[in-house]
């Protein structure tokens, strides 16, 4: 079942790489993670870690923004990046042969960008046409509402797009000084899958990334103080969107696994208890479900459903009633059934490489370690009911963050929620 | 683990046809039982009939209950039902001992559905909520737009409404099922760890028993055209362009897609470049060719805003420069520009070629539509010998054309549909290295 061949060295300068060998493919993913994101920016300067992403394709010292799109998708290939709160990934998905390539260009980016004045300016009106296009979907603004009020002021509650007003007053000393600050080689892990040999992919980091220097010591990371509370937007929507959550774990957590079958079981799917109760049996919603995020130091677990006005009332007492019992009455055979979709999960994430780049580099990023999956596996099989039991009363401990959008006239009062939820 | 064979069609005495894809060792089995009836099969005033018929069966039969189907689920498979605008697929995603007991639920539902009044007003129910969640996702609303005006008045250009599914009845849905689901309308496709012969044993103990009847013709739907705009308050203002381009079947649709990819398939095609790189005016900006059964739709997707303190509207200087980039590949096309979609569909195709899932709908929906399982190695050999004088001609193809064009959003500084014609009949330039970027001022 492993079906991995996993590989990993640490370049002198604390570079991590680590590869997982697929032969029987024609391509191969690469990329770059780095343990930095719109966690660490600093209160005024929100959107930085993004808006680096952005800015890093937009030209280096020997490649225009046209000579990285064109040298790339020239032979193929694809690349791209994503911003998270506590990470940033930079990746390629190219053909086997052109795995150099690759990371000469990935090493070009985040290493030699230029980020010329007029590209600056022209990029930043890209992510505020992004962040328009956020502000056009309910479902996204829900979510940061939420984020928000979890983490009220602190940089963990942020939005990782940033607002119209921080990204407006960026600057490019602003993006110099976030890499000088955050892009450090020990923050920084070379992951590639696919039709490729663990020494040349070390060979080529080498070459690359081998002379980065160790940089200064990374500023202590602002701790997570999580507090809850209650947010409701009234907009003139067909929907309402709401989103309930507590006070998570952290992803060192020794209920990390519990909280993924408790997920599962809770709201993962059409067999799902929320999705059970709330769309099968009473039609209150169409969407539901529950997501759980683990950061380093703490965690989100939240509920999200979405229903037409007139369920409103319904909708939030239905799921605090699902919480109490999930308390006490789990099944074994839904924690069997659980089990099963996640081992699913993980076989058909195996046939992707891009899915098993994107693993590793977490994994490295987040356990130091990839973590095998029989280790998960066997960790998964280890829950049993006395874990989520005890799981769903610590997450009912905290105080619960509250958040909806639309017409919320008639949600239920966060103190009615609270009552509700004390076990 | 993939399989270098091209898929073979095994066609069962009841006329479904089977298509198989080995990857022993995978661990698991995606099924897809694709059939000849969506949402554009819908009779006037019912539309949404085909996704509830979907839908419907998924309450089970008297031999396996909506609980015995979820039950299933529970074990780590997943089954769902898909209608799409020509076609509905039953999916599956079951671990290899399971497949026969995915086709068993399959083969029930569709023989001996349960119908249940309760069931069909829960659905109702949930369709209505789901028409109103679609309302506020500008993309479905412009995509609702778009196919009103492009196929006006016809059955692939309606979408359902409030009053459409309120007007659905059980009788409705058993004459839909009598009438469609037909075995010869039908293709099981399965890519996995399951070897062929037994799929085709499992397939012939099951999906073989349903009866053989002839599968209903469809009418082709014409391409009309038009405009059609919808104010709403939003930051962004959506908008599609659409053209009739070749279907599934038609030998342009190799070129079609080229054209796609050169003009909006990535960060280094000409529309990305212009009207995001050059100008800022976008986050996202896409081009391509829609292969249908019956021709195909060529769209240009992009949405933008303004800042409120901006003088001049982005919508205003984006048309202008989107219409002359589509006029522009009629006449210019490099061979660097060739080159990279070549390199880009035959990426695609490496990377398809490791999923199941991809393969499965590959293989099952070319089979349905175009009658017969497409080799990839085929496909990417014809993609070879396309030249930029193909894309030039199959441009010249889609753009005389008179388009659809819909709009949602701020409507404020849009151009006309009368300017936007306008701007598609200009005769562009030879495009040099050198040539200056087309005028920011709209055009009188």
């Amino acid at each position: 079942m492993e079906n991995r061949d996993i590989n990993i060295t640490t370049l002198a300068n604390g570079m991590r790489v680590v590869t997982d060998r697929t032969p029987w493919v024609e391509t191969a993913s690469v990329g770059i993670w780095v343990g930095a994101g719109a966690r660490d920016e600093e209160k005024g300067a929100s959107g930085i870690a993004h808006f680096l992403e952005h800015m890093a394709f937009k030209g280096t010292t020997t490649r225009s923004a046209r000579d990285i799109a064109h040298e790339i998708e020239a032979v193929g290939g694809h690349l791209n990046a994503y911003t998270s709160r506590e990470s940033t990934a930079y990746y390629a998905r190219i053909l086997k042969e052109h795995v150099p390539l690759a990371m000469d260009i990935l090493s070009d980016i985040l290493r030699n960008s230029t980020f010329a004045e007029e590209e600056l300016a022209k990029e930043r009106t890209v992510v505020l046409q992004e962040i328009g296009m956020t502000e056009d979907t309910p479902d996204d603004i829900v979510f940061d509402l939420f984020q928000e009020t979890a983490y009220p002021d602190q940089r963990l509650g942020r939005p990782v797009l940033g607002t119209t007003e921080s990204v407006s007053r960026l600057t490019r000393d602003d993006l110099t000084g976030f890499i000088r600050q955050h892009y450090h080689p020990g923050r920084m892990v070379v992951s590639a899958t696919g039709n490729l040999r663990h020494e040349d992919i070390c060979a080529l980091a080498e070459k690359h990334f081998g002379d980065l220097p160790a940089g200064d010591p990374v500023p202590a990371h602002e701790p997570a103080c999580y507090k809850g509370g209650d947010l409701r937007q009234v907009r003139d929507l067909e929907q309402v969107h709401v989103v309930l959550g507590f006070r998570g774990i952290s992803a060192h957590d020794p209920d990390y696994y519990a909280m993924a079958v408790f997920g599962t079981l809770l709201g993962g799917g059409m067999s799902s208890r929320l999705f059970q109760e709330m769309r099968e049996k009473r039609g209150l919603v169409y969407s539901i479900h529950s997501f759980s995020a683990s950061f380093r130091d703490d965690g989100l677990f939240g509920i999200y459903a979405g229903c037409t006005p007139s369920h409103v009332p319904e909708v939030l007492p239905v799921i605090c009633a699902e919480l109490v019992a999930v308390s006490s009455q789990v099944t074994d055979a839904e924690i069997a059934s659980a089990k099963a979709q996640i081992k699913a999960a993980f076989l058909m994430a195996l046939e992707s490489t891009s899915s098993r780049c994107e693993q590793l580099g977490q994994q490295m990023l987040v356990f130091g370690r990839p973590v095998p999956l029989t280790e998960t596996l066997a960790r998964i099989d280890a829950v049993d009911k006395d874990k989520i039991h005890a799981l769903v009363a610590r997450l009912l401990q905290s105080t619960p963050t509250l958040t909806a959008i639309g017409d919320v006239s008639h949600l239920e009062a966060y103190e009615n929620v609270r009552k509700q939820l004390a076990l | 683990m993939t399989n270098a064979k091209a898929p073979q069609v095994t066609t069962l005495p009841n006329g479904l046809r089977i298509v198989v894809d080995e990857r022993p060792g995978s661990g698991f089995v995606n099924m897809g039982l694709y059939l000849m009836y969506g949402n554009m099969d819908d009779p006037q005033g019912l539309e949404g009939l085909s996704c509830m018929v979907g839908d419907m069966l998924m309450w089970g039969s008297p031999s396996y209950s909506r609980k015995n189907i979820l039950d299933f689920c529970k074990n780590g498979n997943e089954i769902f039902v898909v209608t799409e605008t020509e076609h509905t697929h039953f999916m599956a995603t079951v671990f290899p001992e399971n497949l026969e007991n995915a086709l068993s639920i399959f083969t029930s539902v569709i023989q001996n559905p349960l119908l249940l009044q309760e069931s069909l007003a829960y659905e109702k129910h949930m369709a209505m909520q789901n028409i109103k969640r679609s309302r506020e996702n500008p993309k479905a609303v412009l995509a609702g737009l778009l196919k009103a005006i492009a196929f006006k008045d016809q059955s692939v250009g309606r979408t359902a409404s409030e009053e459409s599914i309120s007007r659905i009845t059980r009788e409705h849905l058993a004459a839909q099922l009598e009438a469609f689901y037909v075995p010869s309308a039908m293709v099981l496709a399965i890519s996995g760890d399951k070897d062929k012969e037994s799929a085709i044993a499992l397939a012939t103990k099951t999906l073989g028993t349903l009866p053989t009847k002839a599968a209903p013709v469809r009418t082709a739907p014409i391409f009309v055209g038009g405009d059609s705009r919808l104010a709403q308050d939003r930051s962004q203002t959506g908008i599609r362009l659409a053209f009739p381009s070749p279907g599934i079947n038609d030998s342009d649709r190799h070129a079609a897609i080229m054209l796609g990819q050169i003009l909006g398939g990535s960060m280094d095609s000409r529309l990305f470049l212009e009207v995001r790189e050059k100008r800022g005016l976008v986050y996202g900006i896409s081009a391509s060719n829609l292969a249908m059964q019956h021709g195909g739709l060529f769209v240009v997707a992009a949405g933008t805003g303004d800042d409120a303190k901006a003088e001049s509207k982005n919508i205003e200087t984006m048309i202008p420069v989107i219409c002359h980039e589509l006029l522009d590949t009629t006449r210019n096309i490099t061979p660097e520009e060739l080159q990279r979609a070549q390199n880009s569909i035959r990426m695609s195709f490496a990377q398809a070629n490791c999923s199941s899932a991809s393969m499965c709908a590959f293989m099952g929906t070319t089979t349905l539509l175009a009658g017969q399982p497409r080799e990839r190695s085929e496909s990417l050999r014809i993609y070879q010998t396309v030249t930029p004088e193909d894309i030039n001609r199959v441009a010249q193809r889609i753009f005389s054309a008179k388009p659809a064009f819909a709009a949602v959003g701020p409507l404020e500084g849009l151009p006309s549909y009368e300017e936007i014609l306008r701007l598609m009949q200009k005769e562009p330039q030879k495009k040099t290295p050198d040539s200056p970027a087309p005028s920011m001022a709209p055009r009188s």
